[in-house]
């Protein structure tokens, strides 16, 4: 069930009504928590036991740590579980593998089944535990407010990561059905709807046959490719998020924003404040600062940006090609502070920012290539078209598919952006209402045939 | 107060509403996704019955049908050799431009070279050999063609004949196949004729593009049952015997032309063995064959443009391009020339 189909609108409106027509609180929590299971389950029953296990032991081990008993110990304990739970089912076969091509050893592999969103899951249940131990986020008693906090279905699959002293407390209140929320969360969702639809789905056709191919194309083509895959990607991921967002308004709950227009970003510490923000907070807070954060000397922190950085890649796929996209993005982040150490942005002239701003979108469009590609071997492949340093006979072809994505993509975003500064349409009026009936029947009616699913439910 | 303001809301909202689809609709029609609302003759078949038809979805083509459901159909001159070339949608070629569809290229070599010669383009989508030879009498008695070439790919052998779901297939007997359409469709597509509004929205307006979008299938809306088999495991020699058979017996001496689907980007993989016992089965019954596959294969060979694909779709993907259909033409015009049936 993705949310951009059918089934998922028609989900949302039955939770919808359901919680309208309930007056009682824990009715209503109930109702939320039933309800996203049936949403996990969709995708593959047998691992509700799973998301029902990690919130069982993630309560009971901070449970602990709340009554004061070896506080460490337990955190531990909860970590370990959440660790242990993605090590198995995410990078077993990966380790084995990669063992096997060290050694040379015959041996089989796991062959385990990913369940769906298990890393934004795990995250999720780390935050709670360490924000418990730390004294960031109150013990929840109710074990029914905790298992929503981990299963509330906007944010299950792909995020974003939910700090827990965000959300909890707006379990505290009683869930309104309110004209101005469903308004306010419609808007948003039809504004990811379009960059899902109109931009990931319009260029990911494209984007395959190039990045399946990657020794076939002239160096313009691979570049246009690889350019989509930028677009699509983002568009993909933000649309995704605005949709969950958007979802979670119009039951009257706030999900913190995700995405803050990252390809504008003048460099790559302003990427990572840009781009999947929820993310990257949380490896700032339970990674990097744990780490010695910059308190511990240039080098250390250095060291630490890689680290963080590396894991961050590996966090996304059990493949050694997030291992080199983290790196690279560590990279950039070590080298921007090497050149910046002591700059303000206001010491730099708004020529070096533009520069700046192109350049880092250049980096990040070429960083992208590791991420997309199938294996090292495709990535160097395309990195080598794209810089003319594999000659040989290529197809040279021109995508229209960009010229539609990209106006689609500008207008869903200034849509979005607008909303995240409380510019909304205001549906009682006319000019709105007719502004976001063209809006949402011009989904439908641009959509290409054919949908692909979303790229981050992989990870 | 309130319930009148909420009324207020609504009835602003539904006239939005309505303003918006009546945009769209606009849209669509013209620039989007248009179809003609299908006719269909007894014993013949659906055809797109006369009206203006819209594709942005792979390549992009705005044309209208005439009467009779041919493909920018004009008065044909009386005098003139006819040549009828029968296909699907490789040869009714919704994704290119009329200039560009093969058929006209054809028309405008043998107009510079001197040669009375009309082409007709009997391309219909989703149409089967089993349906051209069904239709036979009927195109030779009412276009009365000097030559005809019969445009057939892969699909047609391993999808179109043995799996009942179009408006012609073939049903094995003891004897070997019987033609078989699916009459349960032309039935409902009768019926819809009483419910003129119902057909149209179904047929031709937005809420078919919408329903499409959200994931339904043309035979849903259509009403239609699709029965379909197993397509594993066929053995598609008896098929491909039937075909040459049936199309020699029903047109003559028809030129038939293959247009096969290719993988540029891994053309190691061999072809399907329908067409060598295509090309075998021709030269059995003493037909004339063109494979496209040379052509293409030198072509992208030397310009590094696949034949199928388009700019809004992906190199290589789908239905023959511009490229492909001027190779077509060349190829059937040294055929016919080479014959000697065109003077």
């Amino acid at each position: 069930m993705i949310f951009s189909s059918v089934e998922y609108v028609g989900f949302l409106l039955a939770i919808l009504v359901l919680l309208a027509l309930v007056r009682s609180l824990k009715a209503q929590k109930v109702i939320l928590l039933l309800g996203s299971y049936y949403f996990y389950a969709r995708w593959d029953w047998r691992f509700l036991a799973l998301l029902a296990g990690l919130s069982l032991s993630t309560y009971g081990c901070t449970k602990m740590i709340r009554e004061g008993r070896d506080r460490k110990a337990w955190l531990i304990v909860s970590v370990a579980i959440a660790l242990g739970t993605l090590g198995y089912f995410k990078y077993a076969d990966f380790f084995i593998g990669t063992f096997i091509e060290v050694t040379g050893l015959h041996m089989g592999l796991l062959e385990v089944v990913l369940p769906v969103g298990i890393s934004f899951i795990v995250f999720e249940v780390i935050s709670y535990a360490v924000d418990v131990y730390r004294g960031e986020a109150e013990f929840e008693d109710s074990f029914l407010d905790f298992a929503v906090l981990v299963a509330f279905f906007p944010h299950l699959i792909a995020g974003p990561i939910l700090r827990p002293n965000h959300f909890l407390p707006q379990l505290s209140r009683r869930v309104r059905i309110t004209v101005p929320n469903l308004s306010a969360g419609a808007q948003l969702f039809v504004w990811g709807l379009m960059k899902k639809i109109l931009v990931a789905d319009r260029l990911s056709q494209f984007v395959e046959t190039v990045f399946n191919h990657p020794g076939a194309f002239s160096p313009a083509t691979t570049w246009l490719g690889v350019f989509a895959y930028a677009l699509q990607i983002y568009g993909d991921f933000s649309g995704y998020t605005d949709m969950a967002i958007g979802s979670a308004r119009m039951m009257g709950f706030d999900l913190p924003q995700n995405f803050n227009l990252p390809y504008l970003a003048k460099n790559v510490t302003d990427f990572w404040r840009r781009w999947h923000i929820s993310l990257s907070t949380w490896l700032r807070n339970y990674l990097y600062i744990p780490l010695g954060g910059n308190r511990r000397g240039v080098f250390r922190t250095y060291e630490n940006l890689a680290i963080v950085m590396l894991l961050g890649g590996l966090w996304h796929g059990a493949n050694w090609n997030f291992c080199l996209w983290g790196g690279i993005h560590g990279l950039g982040l070590i080298v921007h502070r090497i050149f910046s150490n002591g700059k303000t942005e206001d010491s730099v002239g708004s020529f070096w920012i533009t520069c700046g701003r192109g350049l880092t979108f250049l980096f990040v469009v070429v960083a992208w290539v590791p991420f997309r590609s199938l294996d090292w071997h495709g990535t160097l492949m395309i990195w080598e078209k794209m810089f003319g340093f594999l000659p040989g006979e290529q197809v040279r072809w021109v995508s229209v598919s960009l010229l539609y994505a990209v106006p689609c993509l500008i207008v869903a975003d200034l849509g979005s952006r607008m909303w995240f500064n409380d510019k909304r349409l205001r549906l009682t009026r006319f000019t709105h209402q007719l502004a976001f009936c063209l809006a949402a029947i011009g989904i439908l009616v641009l959509a290409p045939p054919q949908s692909s699913p979303f790229i981050y439910f992989r990870f | 107060m309130r319930v009148r303001y909420c009324a207020l809301v609504f009835l602003k909202g539904l006239a939005a509403f309505l303003v918006a689809a009546s945009f769209w609709e606009v849209i669509d029609r013209n620039f989007v996704f248009a179809t003609t609302i299908s006719g269909y003759r007894p014993n013949f078949g659906h055809f797109p019955a006369s009206g203006r038809a819209v594709n942005s979805e792979e390549g992009y083509s705005s044309t209208w049908y005439d009467a009779e459901g041919f493909r920018e159909g004009r008065p044909i001159p009386a005098p003139a050799n006819r040549i009828l070339i029968l296909g699907d949608s490789y040869t009714n070629a919704m994704q290119v431009a009329t200039a560009d569809n093969y058929c006209s290229v054809l028309q405008r070599m043998f107009g510079a070279s001197g040669k009375d010669v009309w082409v007709i383009n009997g391309g219909v989508s989703g149409s089967s050999p089993a349906r051209y030879v069904n239709d036979a009498p009927w195109y030779l008695s009412n276009l009365h063609p000097q030559q005809v070439v019969v445009q057939l790919d892969q699909l047609h052998f391993v999808m179109d004949l043995p799996v009942q779901h179009g408006d012609f297939f073939l049903r094995p007997t003891r004897n070997g196949f019987v033609i078989r359409s699916e009459e349960e469709r032309h039935q409902v597509q009768d019926q819809l004729k009483h419910f003129g509004l119902g057909r149209f929205i179904l047929d031709q307006s937005l809420v078919r593009t919408a329903m499409l979008r959200l994931g339904f299938r043309d035979e849903q809306l259509t009403f239609a049952s699709e029965k379909q088999l197993s397509v594993q495991g066929v053995d598609y020699a008896p098929y491909v015997d039937w075909v040459v058979h049936n199309l020699k017996k029903a047109f003559g001496n028809p030129l038939i032309v293959y247009i096969p689907t290719i993988d540029y980007f891994n053309l190691e993989k061999p072809p399907h063995n329908v067409e060598s016992e295509l090309a075998a089965e021709c030269a059995h019954e003493g037909l004339s064959f063109i494979n496209m596959r040379q052509s293409f294969l030198q072509s992208f060979a030397c310009n590094k443009a696949p034949c199928h694909g388009f700019v809004n779709t992906a190199p290589g993907v789908g239905h023959i391009n511009a490229i492909g259909h001027a190779l077509v033409a060349k190829e059937i015009y040294k055929a016919l020339v080479r014959r000697g049936t065109v003077r």
